[in-house]
């Protein structure tokens, strides 16, 4: 099942040519080595005048693993999702699951508020509420054609 | 034993892909000495958005997870999560004891326990 994307009146909003989102994949990656290998949890992006929600899918962790940094406009999700080890009587018979170290970045616009970002985990949810700056409302200035 | 990293292909996730449903989330099947664990990625529902049936030996996993409400103050939307209904089917073999499962939702994980008929437990036997 694919994305979807919807923009609003089909306006491109300003911040989307810095492209908004990098690190697209989830699966397999480029490189082949193997020992850093990370997964994308999916995610679920909400942008109003106010803020832009963005909702982690990284089930079956402890709140404290997760580790959610901004630096410089670039916001950052990252940690590990450890694999129960095997024992001597366990056997694995069907692993779909992605376990080992996740990570996801985000390009977000100038307007966001970096210092006022809330994180909530939830039923396997990280759910990032990220307020923007008012803006003054853009002045409609007519310009005439001589 | 040594424990080997497990890296999964991306095609198994779209094995049991049933056609009239819209995804198929991640499971993971371990075999303890006296049960079977299966686990599945269901992040983000509540108790009771999942059915879990057990029928002439198949046990089916299914639910649905509907799509977004659209609030009319959005500028930008991108959804990649997946939404639509999923279901998710195994035959049990004749070493699990169905009548027992039993089944927890924490964390986003759905972790059934199918605990094992006891005449097929690994026992040791003593030699008097």
């Amino acid at each position: 099942m694919l994305p979807s994307i919807w923009r609003k009146n089909n306006l491109i909003p300003a911040y989307s040519a810095n492209n908004l989102f990098e690190n697209f994949f989830y699966g397999w990656p480029e490189s082949e080595r193997a020992a850093e290998f990370k997964w994308s949890p999916r995610v679920d992006i909400q942008e109003t005048d106010k803020e832009i929600i963005i909702d982690f899918e990284i089930p079956g962790i402890n709140k404290k693993d997760i580790n959610v940094e901004v630096k410089d406009n670039r916001l950052t999700v990252s940690g590990e999702r450890k694999q129960e080890s095997k024992s001597d009587d366990t056997e694995h018979r069907r692993i779909e699951r992605y376990y080992g170290k996740y990570e996801r970045t985000f390009q977000l616009p100038d307007s966001v508020k970096a210092d006022k970002v809330a994180a909530e985990y939830k039923d396997g949810i990280l759910s990032l509420n990220l307020p923007k700056a008012e803006k003054a409302i853009p002045k409609e200035i007519a310009v005439e054609v001589k | 034993m040594a424990y080997v990293k497990y890296y999964p292909a991306p095609k198994t996730r779209e094995a049991n892909y049933c056609d009239e449903k819209d995804w198929a989330p991640a499971y993971d099947v371990v075999e303890h000495a006296d049960k079977f664990v299966l686990e599945f990625d269901l992040p983000g529902f509540a108790k009771n958005d999942f059915a879990i049936n057990v029928k002439e030996g198949v046990l089916t996993v299914s639910g649905e997870r509907k799509e977004r409400e659209h609030e009319d103050d959005n500028l930008y939307r991108y959804y990649g999560r997946p939404y639509g209904s999923f279901e998710r089917s195994f035959r049990l073999n004749d070493k699990v004891n169905e009548e027992k499962l039993k089944a927890a939702y924490k964390n986003g994980v759905l972790k059934m326990e199918l605990p094992k008929r006891e005449e097929v437990k690994p026992r040791t036997i003593e030699i008097g």
